[in-house]
């Protein structure tokens, strides 16, 4: 409801505007050449409406609610406090950067997601009331990973030092370099990447992600690895665990009981997700796709949904009433 | 790994330091201090940086042998922030050729009057960091390639000999060793040292070189939010089931001996969620 009233409010005059500029009344015309114009204006002004939101400082909705964006792009917009959200307009309310991976630490690869720009305007849009500023997550490896991981019989203490040790290292990572943080929360970031590299939640990999066996991985097993991570992250640094997945993915790993239960951690799904960022959601949803928690969050924990995965980059919308 | 076993002298590459460069070496940099230090020695001659100069306040520092045809640099970072105190110690080949380098590296705590106190036998296995453990088989390090250990201290748990404790870091058998050290400010008193070997081998390791930019600090505001969160969450493991499993494991361990000021990391890591109230 939220994201149509906005529509109708703004992109009527738009398109209106631009129909009476762009197709003046210069010379006579007949009934047919009068119906193609017509048709060619509202073909035009239904072109603007659709891409109005673009052009227009519309904020999220409703109070509290903010768009954002997370790793390589897209880059928020503006010279000065409020940055702004790009493609959808609104202030840039938050920014989630990485900050290290499992793969980087095992010297395989040395890129972070990161973009600088994003984490300075985040950061300095907390000036002013809402924003939520940068966060940080780390791209972490399941216990089927660990170079130590014995598959036919599996160590819960083994999958739980190999979590601790990897928030161990992400924190002194950031540490060392960044990047500044003003929303301390450290989000596991738990997925399968889909790219032919995998990150040992279901399946044994090499250090570096490449798959090296299929052997079922227990939940129970990818919960202590979770746990190990989380542990280390709320005893030990200023930061607060939280973890990124999609539901389905969630639930598939870690089980809908109790090693998938989720009573006290900061959440960030990308489940469901568009492929194109416009509209831009109001509470939860979207046209095609609304957020889907996992692990029986409480709504306290609802953090961050990543409602599009565009060629543009990746868009977030974060609840700052559920935030730090 | 002690420094003077035949086998890491088998390891060492016949060329070296000249006598003379290794004496003026020890001389620059090795003075007996007091205060705990770590010293990271080339040690295949048998010389080890035990204790050295320390700095008022400690910065990057550096210093170079030649490591065959080439020099082998070594220099530490110290990162003071919250939370325990830690330094990265990392071993750079600036050289055109590579390195061979064993048991890399080994770290021995001696009491003030230089005697060993304890020696780890070898790096924690389940660390995904180690490419070699402390004492290992050769390791070349290329031309440009570095090897980066952390050294940490964590409040002491089991007490050394006595207060003025100091460390020793040893990388064995670089080459026919002038010893390198780099010393730090360690808080006087009882320590726990730390080591882990981040990168062994042929690549900088990505994230624990000097100069990266520290990130400002976390406003208060949203710092004081999330203390004041897990105080109305002491939870910490979020599941009972999974905690009680790290529990078991913990109690396990509290069983064996443990090495006399030592510990070694990821093995420290199974005790703190245990120490954790559910």
């Amino acid at each position: 409801m939220g994201l149509r009233s906005r529509q109708g409010k703004f992109n009527i005059p738009i398109a209106l505007a631009f129909s009476s500029a762009g197709e003046g009344l210069e010379h006579e015309e007949g009934p047919v050449q009068m119906a193609v114009r017509l048709l060619k204006t509202l073909m035009v002004a239904g072109a603007v409406a659709f891409v109005a939101p673009a052009a227009s400082a519309l904020a999220d909705s409703p109070a509290g609610f903010y768009y954002g964006a997370d790793s390589f792009k897209p880059t928020a917009t503006g010279s000065s406090v409020p940055y702004k959200e790009p493609t959808v307009g609104g202030t840039f309310g938050g920014y989630a950067a990485e900050v290290w991976t499992f793969a980087d630490q095992a010297g395989c690869s040395t890129s972070r997601a990161v973009n600088t720009t994003d984490v300075g305007d985040a950061n300095a849009n907390t000036q002013q009331s809402g924003p939520t500023g940068t966060a940080l997550f780390y791209f972490m490896g399941g216990p089927g990973s660990d170079p130590q991981y014995n598959a036919s019989h599996p160590s819960a203490s083994e999958a739980y030092n190999w979590g601790y040790n990897q928030a161990y290292y992400a924190y002194k990572y950031y540490v060392a370099h960044g990047p500044t943080a003003y929303q301390p929360i450290m989000f596991m970031d738990i997925e399968n990447p889909g790219n032919g590299t995998f990150q040992g939640w279901d399946e044994e990999t090499d250090k570096c992600g490449s798959r090296t066996g299929t052997t079922p991985i227990p939940s129970s097993i990818d919960r202590q690895t979770f746990n190990g991570f989380y542990n280390e992250i709320f005893a030990n640094t200023p930061f607060y665990p939280g973890v990124y997945a999609r539901q389905d993915y969630w639930n598939a790993t870690f089980g809908t009981g109790s090693n998938g239960s989720l009573p006290s951690t900061k959440e960030w799904t990308s489940q469901s997700h568009n492929v194109i960022a416009i509209p831009g959601p109001s509470r939860w949803c979207t046209i095609g796709a609304c957020a889907q928690w996992f692990g029986g969050a409480p709504s306290s924990n609802e953090i961050e949904w990543q409602w599009a995965i565009a060629l543009s980059g990746d868009y977030d919308q974060i609840d700052s009433s559920n935030a730090f | 790994m002690t420094r003077s076993t035949p086998a890491m002298h088998s390891s060492v590459r016949p060329t070296g330091l000249l006598p003379g460069s290794l004496a003026r070496f020890i001389r620059r940099l090795l003075i007996p201090a007091a205060l705990g230090v770590v010293a990271m020695g080339l040690t295949a001659c048998g010389a080890l940086g035990s204790a050295a100069a320390l700095p008022a306040t400690t910065t990057t520092t550096s210093a170079e042998a030649e490591c065959a045809s080439q020099s082998l640099s070594v220099s530490s970072e110290p990162l003071e922030s919250a939370g325990p105190s830690f330094l990265v110690f990392t071993l750079k080949n600036t050289g055109i050729a590579s390195c061979t380098m064993s048991g890399v590296p080994s770290l021995t705590i001696t009491d003030a009057a230089g005697n060993v106190v304890s020696t780890p036998q070898q790096t924690p296995a389940t660390s995904p960091h180690s490419g070699a453990p402390l004492s290992s088989s050769p390791v070349d390090l290329a031309s440009g390639g570095a090897a980066s250990y952390w050294v940490e201290f964590i409040p002491c748990e089991a007490p050394a000999n006595d207060d003025s404790t100091a460390a020793s870091l040893s990388a064995s058998g670089v080459t026919s060793g002038a010893p390198l050290s780099v010393p730090f400010q360690a808080t006087p008193g009882c320590q726990t040292l730390i080591v882990s070997p981040v990168v062994s081998g042929v690549v900088d390791p990505p994230g624990f070189t000097a100069g990266g930019p520290a990130p400002a600090p976390i406003p208060p505001g949203a710092e004081s939010k999330v203390q004041a969160e897990k105080a109305a969450n002491p939870s910490g493991a979020n599941s009972a089931s999974a905690r009680s499993a790290s529990a078991r494991s913990c109690a396990a361990r509290r069983g064996r001996p443990a090495a006399v000021g030592i510990r070694v990391r990821p093995r420290r890591m199974r005790c703190y969620a245990a120490a954790k109230s559910p």
